[in-house]
């Protein structure tokens, strides 16, 4: 049986498997069926796994389709290398998180989390595979129906894992948000589907065509719907508000899942219908693309770094991360634009690969932020600290994350800005587009340079306050390791980041085969070596790095410790006995870079000093501090006013009361008579 | 990419080099700093010695520390010293070229300095913490400025990789000195004092807490661990002048094998060096450190030049 053969069994077992997840959450709650139901969910995301490799690998892409209703079929998959892509990402999460979810199972003595692991064994769990399948069908339509039933789908199931069976007010506020917002986004593409299919059919393949035959205004006004749909699901700035509050609330896995996989969707819809779809466009397209990209990723970083809560501080960096890939489409819709298909496939080659990678280093980190939420019941970076002691595996594993994130070497993440810089500089450099468009990218440039340096601050603060050094509440220094199958399985993503990071070169290079003939490039795909390669001759090998650094560190490393032994003494105080509280908090340890970037963080702080009645002496004192979210303030809070004034407005007219509603309704008849008079 | 007996032998030479002068470049500013001031001054060997007899000690840790604390110190090490295997020095052949361009550089510059700000966070005490959080909020200014001035160098060849750059330059001769290219020059200058812990950024003789950046985050380390953070620390400034040797000054690196041109390359690269520290040695005589709170004025001033100069390269004819 050839690969083709092959590949085209396993949607068939996916859907079999994800049915058999469903059912399993269905039955009445109990230990066994859930970890069935996690079991099969997780069975189901590795054959999806294996169907994207082997499209990924050569296979023909995979047709399959079932239900046939009013001349659509309610799935209607086939995946080609772009999707198998994106799919690759949703079953490598989702395999993880699914195991991990075995053992996020209620817990006796977590009642006091605020992870809120109790409400995870709600019945409205059943909408785990949902969301699983939702994912699937979304990377996999081949056509606009079935596509948006798919997206439904996707935002319903998550919003029904943020909100959980019983909310809290932050759960259901966030719920209520997202379900707003996501909607907003819905309804943009609705309307683009719309005028797409009123041009010329439903079918995905035929978009080229249909968009060829367009008028450039009418182009115009698809890229801004399209852009505002899927900009608005990656979360990219200024689109971004629901993001930081419904990925912490939703359970562990979920927010893996919504912060590594759901945000790509946007992303995969921008590279799907604007940039494959709509095809070569104005400048401005990509410049837009490109100047969004840049402010999530700088905003998104600031916003991270401000933050104390590990969960919101890593759904701030995923806007950070989003931007970055962001940047790559941008670039590559310039570069397409511009004639230079080359470089076209180069960025959006970037923009995969930082997308493939961030997924599993977010999965890992929203995993490992779970675990220590679930051992230490609470997310306060300042209420952490030293945790390596009692969840050693956790805290490697978050580490590597963190380092990835942070852009250090040999590590997923740098691989993707590298590529993403070498695209930026190289269609700068080249002759082909015009002045104002160099300038943006090189601006871009460095707003990701900027972005990289504030990540690595970022993510030094989250593990240094977090794991290291004496913990800073009673709860931290008892935190243990949790459930194994949750150890293991955030262990096994740190090792897949490790060797992501370290194949980077093979990746991208498969990463550009499957971009190339998108972008009309046939047969010009790199050759997947071991070195990643830029215009210019420009070269990053990460395996020979890492084989002289290791070497070099592994010998110095030795050296320094033979035949010694180390006395291990408090840490000297000034004479007192040390105290987790002489240490540096999260808040305390952003600080600077909060002055620094003082012009758009706005901070605040609030000090109440109590004293002792009578005397100058204090007694108590309370620090308040913090960011303000500009965004918030001047763009959503006026038009959340805006829109209760309108309402004020419309209720004059919109009484209740009936003879009112009857007087209306004869002047509207009278006024259609007189106007609709032959 | 292939090698021949002459090109490997000059790598190894370089890296010899680079490796062996770090301590040298110490031992020289502080002892034309010291002369500034009216002192005697140390032996221009006294890092050597400093370095061995840190070596022999028993390192003392915190019991508060993990792992960290053990291993940072050599992957710090081993992260700047390929950092040095991937710069043009002597020839415009380093090493490991080809497995990685000046991102790589200055990534893993960022890499080592990911680990050493855990590090000083390791211990629990409040001046780590002080000197991490200083040097991760400075840093972040410092980068993107230092990646804009080399971006300067690499739009000008159309390649980030520093061998194309450095050859170009060599080729060029003094034509490559561009306006566009001076301004990016003068903007990696700048950012390289920050990077490299100098004044008017900081201070590296103070254990003053009030000031320290770079000094804080080594407080708790001792022993051979020391060693490694401090000749890390000395072998940063070789990497961070011979980047700017390489993107701006190539001249006087040997791109012909002959005798002659290599000697006169290795003592263009030592020169160079030299001039480099006694060039810091001078800003920290005569310059107060600057209020940490003014820093990003001046480093915002440094990537304000290299974008200058990126728009000069755009927008004017070459």
């Amino acid at each position: 049986m050839d690969l083709t053969a092959a590949a085209a069994c396993l949607p068939p077992a996916i859907a079999a498997l994800l049915a058999l997840a469903l059912v399993a959450a269905v039955l009445p709650a109990g230990t066994r069926a859930r970890s069935v139901s996690y079991g099969a969910a997780a069975a189901a995301s590795a054959v999806m796994v294996a169907l994207s490799l082997a499209v990924l690998a050569g296979a023909a892409p995979v047709a399959f389709s079932w239900g046939a209703v009013l001349g659509f079929s309610l799935i209607d998959v086939r995946i080609d290398s772009l999707g198998a892509v994106f799919v690759l990402m949703l079953g490598l999460v989702g395999t993880v998180a699914s195991v991990y979810a075995i053992g996020y199972a209620p817990h006796p003595d977590a009642s006091g989390a605020h992870d809120a692991p109790v409400r995870w064994a709600d019945p409205v769990l059943a909408a785990y595979p949902v969301f699983l399948g939702s994912m699937f069908l979304v990377f996999g339509a081949a056509d606009l129906v079935a596509f948006l039933i798919a997206w439904e789908a996707m935002a319903v199931a998550s919003a029904a894992l943020v909100v959980g069976g019983r909310p809290t007010p932050g759960q259901a506020r966030a719920g209520y948000l997202y379900l707003v917002l996501t909607h907003l986004a819905t309804g943009a593409l609705v309307v683009a589907f719309a005028v797409a299919a009123a041009a010329g059919g439903t079918a995905l393949d035929g978009l080229p065509a249909v968009a060829r035959s367009m008028s450039g205004p009418t182009r115009d006004l698809l890229f801004v719907l399209l852009a505002v749909g899927f900009a608005t699901k990656a979360g990219a700035v200024p689109l971004h508000v629901w993001l930081p509050r419904a990925h912490p609330v939703a359970p562990s896995p979920v927010s893996a899942l919504m912060s590594g996989v759901m945000v790509k969707a946007g992303i995969y819809g921008l590279v799907r219908f604007v940039l494959v779809g709509l095809g070569p466009g104005p400048e401005w397209w990509g410049m837009v693309v490109l100047a969004i990209g840049t402010v999530s990723a700088v905003l998104g970083v600031l916003y991270a770094l401000m933050e104390h809560d590990l969960k919101r501080l890593l759904a701030y960096s995923t806007i950070e991360n989003v931007g970055i890939v962001l940047i790559g489409v941008g670039t590559a819709m310039l570069a397409q634009a511009a004639g230079l298909p080359s470089l076209a496939t180069l960025a959006l080659a970037a923009a995969l690969l930082h997308a493939l990678n961030h997924a599993a280093i977010k999965g890992l980190l929203f995993m490992a932020a779970g675990s220590i939420a679930q051992a230490a019941g609470t997310r306060d970076l300042n209420r952490l600290g030293g945790l390596w002691r009692g969840m050693p595996v956790t805290a490697l594993a978050f580490g590597v994350g963190a380092a990835a994130m942070a852009g250090v070497p040999l590590l997923g993440g740098f691989a993707g800005e590298w590529l993403t810089f070498q695209a930026l500089l190289g269609v700068a450099a080249s002759g082909g587009v015009s002045a104002e468009v160099r300038s943006v990218l090189l601006l871009a440039a460095g707003g990701l340079a900027l972005a990289a340096a504030l990540a690595l601050a970022t993510f030094v603060k989250a593990t240094g306050t977090g794991f290291l050094a004496l913990p800073r509440s009673q709860p931290a220094a008892l935190a243990r390791e949790p459930a194994r199958a949750m150890v293991w399985a955030t262990a096994a993503l740190a090792g897949v980041c490790v060797a992501m990071g370290l194949a980077a070169a093979p990746i991208a290079g498969v990463l550009a085969g499957a971009a190339g003939p998108l972008l009309g490039v046939l047969g010009g795909a790199e050759p997947a070596g071991l070195v990643l390669g830029g215009p210019g001759g420009a070269g990053y090998g990460p395996l020979a790095v890492a084989v002289v650094l290791g070497v070099v560190f592994a010998v110095v490393g030795l050296a320094g410790r033979r035949g010694r032994s180390v006395r291990r003494v408090p840490t000297w105080t000034c004479g007192i006995s040390p105290e987790p509280s002489f240490e540096y908090t999260a808040t305390g340890y952003a600080k600077l870079l909060r002055l620094y970037f003082g012009p758009v963080l706005r901070p605040q702080r609030e000090v109440e000093v109590e004293l002792h009645p009578g005397t100058p002496f204090p007694r108590a004192v309370r620090y308040r501090g913090g960011a303000r979210h500009l965004i918030d303030e001047r763009l959503y809070v006026p038009l959340h006013r805006a829109a209760v004034a309108a309402a004020q407005l419309a209720r004059r007219i919109q009484n209740g009361s009936l003879q009112l509603y009857l007087a209306y309704t004869v002047i509207a008849l009278v006024v259609l008579l007189l106007v609709a008079r032959p | 990419m292939t090698w021949d007996a002459a090109s490997l032998l000059l790598g190894l030479t370089q890296t010899a080099l680079a490796l062996a002068i770090a301590p040298l470049l110490l031992g020289v500013a502080k002892r034309v700093k010291a002369r500034l001031g009216y002192r005697t001054g140390a032996p221009l060997l006294q890092p050597y010695r400093d370095l061995a007899k840190w070596w022999r000690k028993t390192p003392v840790e915190s019991e508060a520390s993990s792992a960290v604390t053990a291993w940072a110190p050599a992957a710090v090490v081993a992260a700047i010293v390929t950092a040095t295997l991937l710069v043009p020095l002597v020839g415009e052949r380093p090493l490991l070229g080809g497995s990685g361009d000046f991102l790589v550089v200055v990534g893993l510059l960022a890499g080592a300095r990911f680990l050493m700000a855990l590090l000083a966070l390791d211990a629990g005490s409040a001046f780590g913490g002080m000197g991490s959080s200083r040097e991760v909020a400075i840093a972040a200014l410092v980068e993107p400025a230092l990646l804009l001035a080399l971006a300067v160098a690499a739009v000008a060849v159309g390649s980030t990789d520093l061998a194309v750059i450095a050859g170009a330059g060599v080729a060029r001769g003094l034509a490559w000195l561009t306006p566009s290219l001076l301004l990016g020059a003068a903007a990696f200058a700048l950012a390289a004092v920050a990077e490299t812990g100098h004044e008017p950024f900081d201070n590296p003789d103070t254990h003053l807490e009030l000031t320290m950046v770079h000094e804080g985050m080594l407080l708790e380390a001792s022993g051979p661990r020391l060693a490694m953070l401090a000749y890390a620390a000395q072998l940063r400034l070789v990497v961070v002048a011979s980047l700017f040797a390489a993107a701006f000054f190539p001249f006087g690196m040997t791109v012909a094998l002959t005798p002659l041109s290599v000697a006169v390359a290795l003592a263009a690269a030592v020169a160079k060096l030299l001039a480099a520290a006694v060039a810091l040695a001078l800003l920290d005589a005569g310059l107060a450190k600057l209020r940490i709170l003014a820093l990003p004025g001046l480093l915002g001033f440094a990537s304000t030049l290299a974008v200058i100069g990126l728009a000069a390269r755009l927008w004017l004819p070459a």
